[in-house]
């Protein structure tokens, strides 16, 4: 049950950040096809900064956890036998979960001062803001649970979360 | 401890923890953070934690990582490739070796609309390795073609390499793809040349295809690819005459990416959302890792190891050249091990202040960076567009017999690297048009 709703979640705010990526190439085609005819939109660079970078940034970070696709270098640890290397994927992901909950908790803070003052960009036109704070710590929140369940999920023996996803290597 | 002491056990326990197995990016993260706190206090750490994620990712600059990258993801679902090859093949079929040759000019066609090496690797190894196989090509010299031609892929622009490379170095991204041209080009007619003598003096490495192709084929290639070639003179040419920011050609790209595969009906809303869906985890991929280098970056600043090495150089009296020879020497060794991007973020807050300070060119700088990074996806032990390909061959080939078809095309970077610091202008020339 808890497994299958943290599946869930990071499944679906990986979502809601692919759409972003669709809706912000949509937004800036708009952009500059209206440019063109002399009616360009109001404050796309601050709409793209706040509203699409960071989510995009951001909200993906535990279902690239679940893909495996954060990268790291396998060099030594590959001539480890397989218990060691899950011994030592569940330390380090206790490593990285205090490096995540450690932004969490600091964004978290930043976005409520945010929030209350009512952040906004000034553009050509105000831009609200305040609201994109929160991408940061619900993104750093998941991916810091999904860290500290896979590390508990290796020291009792089951590495089911270690599969590699064939598609999640084609950068660079 | 003096900060500087600091600054090398920090060092150290990055590599420590990288060895690890602790993702790039974290790895980065933590060392930095704790080394900050050492030099100047928990405040400043906490402070930082605050500041730098936001900032850093909320910058328009930035958004063209996810625009190019995704205009790339559609070229590949769409399936572009395959009417460059065929293009490639109607029009170079009377050379030695011409599966081979096509391929490589092909993967600089492809190069053109992807920013990534893998992706270009893998698209291209999916449509010329079985041609090759099939017409009796030497396995080394098919697979060996593919995974190194697919290096160009972040040569010709885009290039998400020097897309963030120019982020970092904060130098003008047009400027920047338009330097990475040349290079590029002049990497595939080394590799076009060093396979057609290859196959002239060893024949039977690439027997001669009996298909006999005529202008009605070479005509129909045309129409078949056009749409594609004029994406890449609209984004390109938008881009370069200054008519479009890196981030709107991107999108334009990726729309018009999405139109000609609509057209050709090789695209549908499964393929566009895989293709979104792997723009999302390589952007965030990187972004974790380059905000950790951020951070280094800030680390190494505040406690004066950048100003330490920096003074080194220029006391020690190492030239401008030394420092670029060494670099690059530094760059090939990890590039054997690690994978491009995460070298380049991990090297660049120690290497970018010092060659900038000995007055090398940083465009230059940026270019020849680019291609050893490139060098570093094909070299042993752990070659990532190798390993693709071996992922495509599967039990067809070994990955030895692939390392062992590499050999040549490595020669030939050498050759390359070696022009390219002898003349910069190879780099610099175009550049030259756009101040």
């Amino acid at each position: 049950m808890f497994r299958k709703s943290l599946f869930g979640a990071s499944s679906l705010l990986a979502g809601i950040g692919a759409a972003l990526v669709l809706i912000m190439m949509l937004h800036v085609v708009t952009d500059v096809f209206l440019r063109f005819i002399g009616v360009p939109l109001r404050a796309t660079i601050e709409i793209v900064q706040a509203w699409y970078m960071v989510p995009v940034a951001f909200l993906p970070l535990a279902y690239v956890e679940k893909i495996n696709g954060h990268i790291s270098v396998e060099l030594l640890s590959q001539h480890f036998t397989e218990r060691a290397q899950e011994w030592l994927i569940a330390a380090g992901s206790i490593l990285c979960a205090l490096y995540f909950a450690a932004f969490t908790w600091r964004t978290w803070h930043d976005a409520l001062g945010k929030f209350e003052v009512g952040e906004m960009a000034l553009g050509d036109v105000p831009v609200m803001v305040w609201p994109t704070r929160f991408f940061l710590p619900v993104g750093c929140g998941l991916i810091t649970i999904f860290l500290i369940y896979k590390a508990f999920r290796l020291t009792i023996g089951d590495n089911s979360l270690l599969a590699k996803n064939p598609g999640a290597k084609l950068i660079e | 401890m003096d900060s500087l002491a600091i600054c090398g056990l920090g060092l150290v326990a990055l590599l420590g923890l990288l060895l690890l197995r602790v993702p790039v990016g974290v790895a980065l993260g933590v060392v930095s953070l704790v080394g900050i706190w050492q030099i100047v206090g928990i405040r400043s750490a906490w402070g930082i934690l605050v500041a730098i994620p936001y900032d850093f990712v909320a910058r328009w600059t930035l958004s063209s990582v996810p625009m190019f990258l995704l205009m790339g993801f559609i070229c590949y679902q769409a399936d572009l490739t395959r009417g460059l090859f065929r293009l490639a093949r109607a029009w170079l079929s009377w050379m030695p070796g011409s599966l081979a040759v096509a391929s490589v000019g092909a993967a600089a066609g492809f190069s053109a609309v992807t920013g990534s090496s893998i992706a270009c690797a893998a698209a291209m190894g999916r449509i010329a390795v079985p041609e090759m196989i099939k017409a009796k090509y030497d396995k080394g010299l098919a697979a060996g073609t593919v995974a190194a031609a697919g290096t160009i892929g972040s040569m010709i622009p885009p290039s998400i390499i020097l897309l963030l490379y120019g982020i970092f170095a904060e130098l003008p991204i047009s400027q920047l793809f338009i330097a990475g041209v040349l290079p590029g080009l002049l990497t595939a007619l080394a590799y076009a040349l060093m396979i057609v003598a290859r196959v002239k003096i060893t024949p039977s490495l690439a027997p001669k295809v009996e298909v006999k192709i005529d202008w009605n084929e070479r005509i129909a290639s045309v129409a078949d690819t056009w749409p594609v070639i004029l994406l890449i003179i609209g984004v390109f040419g938008g881009l370069f005459g200054g008519v479009f920011t890196p981030t709107e050609a991107g999108a334009m790209g990726a729309f018009f990416s999405f139109i000609i595969g609509f057209a050709k009906r090789t695209l549908n809303l499964e393929k566009i959302w895989h293709a979104c869906m792997e723009t999302l985890t390589s952007t965030a991929a990187i972004f974790v890792i380059a905000i950790g280098a951020n951070l280094l970056t800030r680390f190494l600043a505040l406690g004066g190891f950048t100003d330490f090495i920096s003074t080194f150089v220029v006391e020690n009296e190492i030239g401008p050249i030394t420092m670029i020879i060494g670099t690059m020497g530094v760059l090939f060794v990890l590039g054997c091990f690690l994978d491009p991007i995460g070298i380049m973020l991990l090297t660049l807050p120690i290497f970018l202040p010092v060659v900038g300070k000995l007055g090398n060119d940083l465009i230059w700088y940026g270019v020849l960076m680019t291609k050893l990074l490139e060098i570093g996806l094909i070299t042993p032990p752990v070659g990532l567009n190798v390993f693709v390909i071996k992922g495509i061959v599967g039990d067809l080939m070994r990955t030895e017999t692939i390392f062992k078809g590499i050999m040549w095309f490595l020669v030939s970077d050498i050759i390359v690297v070696g022009l390219m610091i002898a003349f910069p202008g190879i780099t610099l020339w175009l550049p030259s048009f756009l101040q």
